[in-house]
């Protein structure tokens, strides 16, 4: 019942906003697990290290940390915090670049500078899987992640063991997870998204 | 083609992740040459989500970053919070209007469903809740107020809903201290105000229609 509850409950960022400048560390935490793989993930994605990403994710949060008494309540969070951590990302990677020994052959093996335009639609991916995992229960999104993007590739066996949940129930259980997920984005669509599903229109 | 015969979600993704035996796998093929607009636009989704699978990277940051934040959200809310002992405060229900009279007009019953009214008390502040029972899903809409009593020094309070002791929603109130918690279920469920350096519990109100 209480899962049940919980996933009727939508709480929306400004909820949880003015619940942490209320100083409620449990809002703090919701929206940690709300956005920081959305964080972590485009710096990533931009060939940042993982030390660095981590690194940039801290100091975003920071930032907003720093403005929530400031933040308007139509603020879209999660394109606020797209473009802090994107901003980071972009100075770190100059920085590396100018820092490098020699010039010439960190120009070539940059893949991540020269494809900083061309990687948009890499983060508004990231920016749509945060959003529909977001906006699933903590387990089918555990479930989700783990068969999905865990860097180490588990075995149903071992994501039955993690998540203590039945090994026969694995697949039935990701593809209602996904069903419910594509359901839930039915009308959220960033332009890399919609232009990947209907690309006449 | 009837409708029926077209693959259902979870074959469609069997299916894409190779998971079927080749002929189960070609009869899927052939049954989606005649699939409808819907089917087609699941596999497009599924098509989409399993190639961001692969075109992304999608992680969450080590532990040490959840922690190193923790802590600075702990800093940020001390700094703001003036130094005090913690108080907690158990609420007194001082109005129900369930327990007035019908023809006094407080139990009210409109188009929308049945609505009840209970006012608690407490030193730090008094707290007005309105329940909504929603017609015809049957669910629970709760209005709250918060007005601080005397010389509390925040108008600003976290909201928590409890069913069996587990937290269900988190809110805050807005500039005049109201809240809303929307499509709650039949059931029994406790609230807790929080204000930093006080917390006010309010016992457990079974919502029903």
């Amino acid at each position: 019942m209480s899962q049940t509850v919980r996933n009727d409950i939508l709480q929306t960022d400004r909820d949880l906003i003015r619940a942490c400048r209320a100083g409620d560390a449990r809002a703090w935490e919701r929206l940690l697990d709300k956005y920081e793989r959305l964080v972590f993930s485009i710096s990533l994605n931009y060939g940042l290290t993982t030390d660095d990403a981590a690194d940039i994710t801290q100091i975003t949060f920071t930032i907003l940390l720093q403005s929530l008494n400031s933040l308007s309540d139509e603020m879209r969070l999660s394109s606020w915090l797209a473009t802090v951590a994107r901003r980071h990302t972009w100075r770190l990677l100059a920085r590396n670049r100018r820092e490098s020994v020699n010039p010439d052959e960190d120009l070539a093996g940059n893949e991540a500078v020269g494809g900083i335009v061309d990687d948009r639609e890499r983060w508004e991916l990231v920016e749509w899987l945060n959003h529909g995992l977001s906006l699933l229960g903590e387990r089918c999104r555990q479930l989700l992640l783990a068969l999905y993007f865990d860097a180490e590739q588990p075995t149903y066996e071992q994501v039955a063991d993690r998540l203590k949940i039945p090994i026969g129930s694995i697949g039935p259980s990701r593809a209602r997870c996904l069903e419910q997920m594509k359901q839930s984005l039915h009308t959220v669509e960033s332009p890399a998204v919609a232009h990947r599903l209907h690309p006449l229109a | 083609m009837n409708e029926s015969n077209a693959p259902q979600f979870s074959e469609l993704l069997d299916w894409l992740e190779g998971r079927l035996p080749s002929e189960q796998a070609l009869v899927v093929a052939e049954r989606l040459q005649a699939a409808d607009a819907a089917t087609q636009a699941d596999l497009d989704w599924l098509r989409l989500f399993l190639q961001a699978r692969h075109s992304v990277q999608f992680a969450s940051p080590p532990p040490r970053v959840r922690e190193t934040l923790r802590q600075r959200f702990a800093a940020y809310a001390e700094a703001r919070q003036p130094p005090s002992l913690f108080q907690r405060w158990l609420a007194t229900l001082k109005f129900d209007s369930h327990a007035q009279p019908a023809i006094a007009g407080i139990r009210s019953v409109t188009d929308q469903g049945q609505r009840r009214q209970l006012v608690y008390t407490t030193e730090a502040a008094e707290i007005a809740l309105t329940v909504h029972s929603i017609l015809p899903d049957k669910n629970f809409m709760v209005m709250g107020q918060i007005f601080p009593i005397g010389d509390t020094s925040t108008n600003a309070f976290s909201i928590q809903l409890l069913h069996d002791a587990v937290e269900v929603a988190l809110t805050a109130t807005d500039e005049l201290g109201e809240f809303t918690f929307a499509k709650l279920p039949a059931g029994e469920y406790e609230i807790v105000v929080s204000a930093g350096e006080y917390e006010v519990v309010i016992s457990p109100v079974y919502f029903q229609t």
